[in-house]
């Protein structure tokens, strides 16, 4: 059965387990609610997917987890967000460190009009957390950790716009990787990619999972399918305003529902994976 | 509804219409061009190379040596942009990268409105408070006078701040906000940002800026005029010399603009002479007006060297 927030849906032995965990998190764009009482707790080393119709909310939650929100004026945040227990509004928490810890990957690439050597070494340069002479070396194990080492090695000086998409798509993870974050937050990061380049980015993410934790957001359910251990489902059916209307392991999200929302927006997908659309009527 | 022929025609029509307003143009700086070459050619067929490097200007003994305008024109400049470069570049990094867009764009739009403030109202407000600052503030060089080259400059750089900040502006607001997102989304701070991200992809249209101000200060005349004192032959003993920054000078447009132009009329090789400074100045100030044009269309695609 499909409780309504994951706060009721993970067993209590799981608590203080939690690598994040948000508490009513609410965001509002002047009086206006975007999200509403967002309660999750996501465990270490899994991939956490948030699905949802569009303009629901994913990625203005996504946002909030490490307070790239901030940057876009306007929007006001209320509730708790807490990272390994600790609040990350707290006054201690600076916010640069905490974007560090945890990274982000954008539904577009974002390649800085530099080398590919610099693109991987942008963050690492500026955070002076490794050593000069370690910096190549760093550079190398971020980009065979984005499996980009073998196809980019004779060219790291090249100018990264030189890469197809999905290669830049992967350096951008090369680089958010190299500053070591404990969690990746991915806003749809293969939606503007081509085939081939989506299966490497997800088997990419499978891999990766076993030494971080991972957050995707998605509108592709067969990706939610095949990568996520739970997600969360982000509807805006109620006044258009975004809120978690259940949450769970990915199977029992996606393949047996009787919430009539997650059966509209299962439905509307065009992914043979979720079967609930022929199991509910 | 027009049909695709008379669209064609009216095409055609606007096509030749500006391809001949642009040849008119182009015509009229060539025979402009064409006109200051054959007016000045007996100066230059009288002094030589020696019009260029002569370091003195006595019409009545015909000795025209335009060396102390053309140093005098370098300094000024020199000073207006050493002045303007740093507080211009760095105002448009506080408008575009710190103040909100609702503060910005007012901000904006009155450094604009100072853009076009006539010039002979700064060379009024430079000559009411400048010069006396100037005289006032470097007492132990013992001036004469505020009117200075020194002078010239400050009042220049005042004049093409509005230039150099609000191009400056515009060239890092060009950089897409999703490369400042992707900075500050690796930890890199708001100042990081706008040094690495902003400074760096924008280099080269604030140097664009700086060429087109550059040219605004070489062309500028009846402020320089007001403030520069206007002494001929003044050079430095050494390239590394103070005392002629803080002396009285002249530069090109401050001789073309007095009253000597009018008294030349009256003698060809005279007449050449001042057309021969005009023609130089419009060299410098073309070159580098191409120089801006050429930076700012080149974009390349490894173009923040700077990050």
């Amino acid at each position: 059965m499909i409780e309504s927030t994951l706060v009721e849906k993970i067993d209590g032995d799981k608590a203080g387990q939690y690598i994040l965990e948000t508490r009513d998190l609410c965001v509002f764009a002047g009086n206006r609610k975007l999200l509403q009482d967002v309660n999750l707790r996501i465990v270490p080393h899994q991939v956490f997917g948030l699905i949802g119709p569009s303009g629901a909310g994913k990625s203005t939650l996504l946002r909030c987890l490490n307070r790239l929100i901030e940057l876009d004026h306007g929007l006001r945040v209320e509730g708790e967000i807490l990272l390994h227990g600790r609040s990350i509004y707290s006054s201690q928490v600076n916010v640069d460190h905490l974007r560090v810890r945890l990274g982000m990957l954008f539904q577009q690439a974002v390649v800085f009009p530099v080398s590919i050597l610099k693109n991987v070494l942008f963050g690492v340069r500026h955070h002076r957390a490794v050593p000069r002479a370690e910096w190549t070396s760093a550079a190398e194990q971020a980009l065979r950790e984005a499996t980009l080492w073998d196809e980019v090695k004779d060219r790291l000086q090249d100018c990264a716009s030189k890469l197809s998409l999905g290669q830049q798509q992967r350096l951008c993870l090369a680089r958010t990787l190299a500053v070591n974050p404990e969690v990746i937050l991915m806003d749809e990061p293969t939606s503007a990619l081509d085939p081939k380049s989506t299966q490497a980015i997800e088997e990419l993410i499978g891999q990766l999972k076993t030494t971080r934790t991972i957050i995707l957001v998605t509108h592709h359910l067969g990706q939610a399918h095949r990568l996520c251990d739970e997600v969360a489902f982000v509807s805006n059916q109620s006044g258009g305003i975004g809120r978690i209307a259940c949450s769970g392991p990915v199977a029992a999200i996606l393949e047996s529902t009787d919430l009539p929302e997650l059966k509209d927006f299962l439905c509307s997908g065009k992914d043979p994976v979720v079967t609930c659309c022929v199991d509910g009527e | 509804m027009l049909s695709l022929r008379n669209a064609a025609r009216h095409w055609t029509w606007t096509r030749l219409a500006s391809f001949a307003f642009t040849l008119l143009a182009v015509a009229f700086l060539g025979l402009m061009l064409g006109l200051f070459v054959w007016q000045s050619l007996p100066a230059w067929k009288h002094a030589g190379l020696g019009y260029i490097t002569g370091k003195t200007w006595y019409f009545r003994q015909q000795e025209f040596g335009a060396l102390a305008m053309i140093y005098g024109t370098f300094v000024v400049s020199a000073v207006a942009l050493l002045l303007a470069a740093p507080v211009g570049v760095g105002a448009a990094l506080f408008t575009a990268e710190v103040l909100p867009n609702r503060w910005r764009l007012p901000v904006k739009a009155a450094v604009e409105l100072l853009a076009g403030v006539p010039s002979v109202v700064y060379g009024l407000l430079g000559i009411l408070f400048l010069r006396n600052w100037v005289y006032d503030g470097l007492e132990s060089f013992d001036l004469l006078s505020g009117d200075t080259l020194l002078t010239a400059g400050i009042l220049l750089a005042v004049m093409i701040l509005p230039t150099v900040m609000t191009l400056s502006d515009d060239a890092l607001r060009a950089v897409p906000a999703t490369q400042r997102r992707a900075a500050r989304g690796l930890g890199l701070t708001r100042a990081e940002t706008a040094i690495l991200v902003g400074f760096a992809q924008s280099w080269r249209g604030m140097l664009t800026a700086l060429l087109l101000a550059l040219g605004r200060a070489l062309g500028e005349t009846i402020a320089v005029f007001l403030v520069v004192g206007r002494r001929d032959n003044a050079l430095p003993e050494s390239f590394y010399s103070i005392p002629p920054l803080v002396e009285a000078g002249q530069t090109l447009t401050s001789k073309l603009g007095g009253s000597e132009t009018n008294i030349a009329y009256g003698d060809p090789l005279h007449w050449a002479a001042i057309v021969g400074l005009a023609l130089f100045l419009l060299s410098i100030v073309a070159g580098i007006s191409w120089a801006g044009a050429r930076l700012m269309r080149r974009k390349e695609e490894c173009d923040a060297p700077l990050a």
